[in-house]
């Protein structure tokens, strides 16, 4: 069975997430999701590998009444699983975390992850995270995040993705600093 | 044997003076009594991290939004949390790190000297400017200094606290 892309993932949450906040990790991710859902209450993480939950889990702490979605990449999320544990311990209602599994770094050039195969919805349920998912269609993605965001309580949903690398239709070039001052300019002029 | 004087709570009122909503932390001996009063603060959202990285992380999520966070760690998380530094600079937000400077000339633990001699020319290293606070003035008003200097640089900023400062 081939598995869904990156980008189809993103598509179908796009949908969903109509509105609120995506935090996302860096290159395809963050520039799939710029293209479909460009808004600047998307906060991208540039660089940056594992910081990607601690700093959705920041964002969701500061604003509990947004919908905030976490989008990691597998390779990410092994570079801190501690920030599984700070999530449970924290349990924002309003964050949902999404891994990208497909068991390479994707983003600097498909090479192996130290280990594959390995079950990351039950590393997020080891931690505590008791509304845990993993999916390998689009399909099962939307029911599951449907699901889960009419739960309102802190879930994980990991995404069996093909690593084939899909180059965005519109280039994406925003800098750090430039993500940084749209975010809190949006945030200000929506206050929590 | 530093005797208790409670002056964890100035460095605690000087973080609230400055506007401080959030702290974040990874406890040592030094800094558990202010990490427990941050806790105890109904004004505050406390967060104990697992790791000092992925607090510097917490952080710059938190100040993005604009919620004005501290991340309060022993100097060797500080050392240990490359990634994190280089986040929090590049998206330049005002990221004030307190830290319990261990291995400085009051240390009576051999194992901490070491991280004592590497931390002043890792902040330089980062560009991150640092003060160990002064006898002159009083030490919550340069706790919400630092803060404030952070503010306005949009940039992290260390306050490098000696036992004294924290029993």
């Amino acid at each position: 069975m081939s598995l869904p892309s990156r980008r189809a993932y993103i598509e179908t949450l796009a949908g969903i997430l109509t509105e609120g906040i995506a935090v996302c990790c860096m290159e395809e991710t963050t520039e799939h999701w710029a293209e479909l859902n460009g808004k600047p209450s998307n906060f991208y993480v540039t660089d940056s590998m594992g910081m990607v939950i601690p700093a959705a889990l920041g964002v969701a702490l500061s604003r509990p009444n947004d919908r905030v979605v976490a989008l990691e990449g597998d390779g990410g999320v092994l570079m801190n699983l501690g920030s599984l544990v700070t999530a449970s311990i924290q349990s924002p209602k309003n964050l949902m975390i999404v891994v990208f599994n497909n068991d390479v770094y994707q983003s600097s050039g498909g090479q192996p992850l130290a280990k594959a195969g390995l079950k990351y919805e039950e590393m997020a349920r080891g931690a505590g995270i008791t509304l845990t998912a993993r999916v390998d269609s689009v399909k099962a993605f939307e029911g599951k995040a449907r699901a889960f965001f009419a739960e309102n309580r802190l879930s994980f949903i990991c995404l069996a993705v093909n690593s084939e690398r899909e180059k965005p239709n519109v280039p994406y070039d925003l800098r750090p600093v430039e993500i940084r001052l749209q975010f809190e300019r949006w945030c200000r002029e929506n206050p929590a | 044997m530093t005797k208790a004087t409670g002056r964890y709570k100035e460095v605690l009122q000087g973080l609230k003076d400055w506007g401080a909503k959030m702290v974040i932390y990874v406890p040592d001996r030094w800094i558990a009594p202010l990490c427990l009063a941050a806790e105890a603060d109904p004004d505050l959202i406390s967060v104990n991290a697992c790791r000092e990285e992925e607090g510097v992380a917490i952080c710059v999520g938190a100040l993005a939004t604009g919620t004005k966070a501290v991340m309060v760690l022993q100097n060797a998380g500080f050392l240990s949390s490359g990634t994190g530094i280089n986040f929090a600079r590049m998206y330049q937000v005002p990221l004030l790190f307190v830290i319990s400077y261990r291995g400085n000339t009051e240390e009576t633990l051999h194992y901490h000297v070491h991280k004592g001699a590497a931390t002043e020319p890792v902040l330089k290293g980062f560009g991150i400017g640092y003060r160990i606070p002064d006898a002159g003035r009083g030490l919550a008003e340069q706790v919400a200094d630092a803060g404030r200097f952070a503010e306005a640089s949009s940039h992290p900023f260390a306050l490098l606290l000696k036992r004294e400062h924290l029993a």
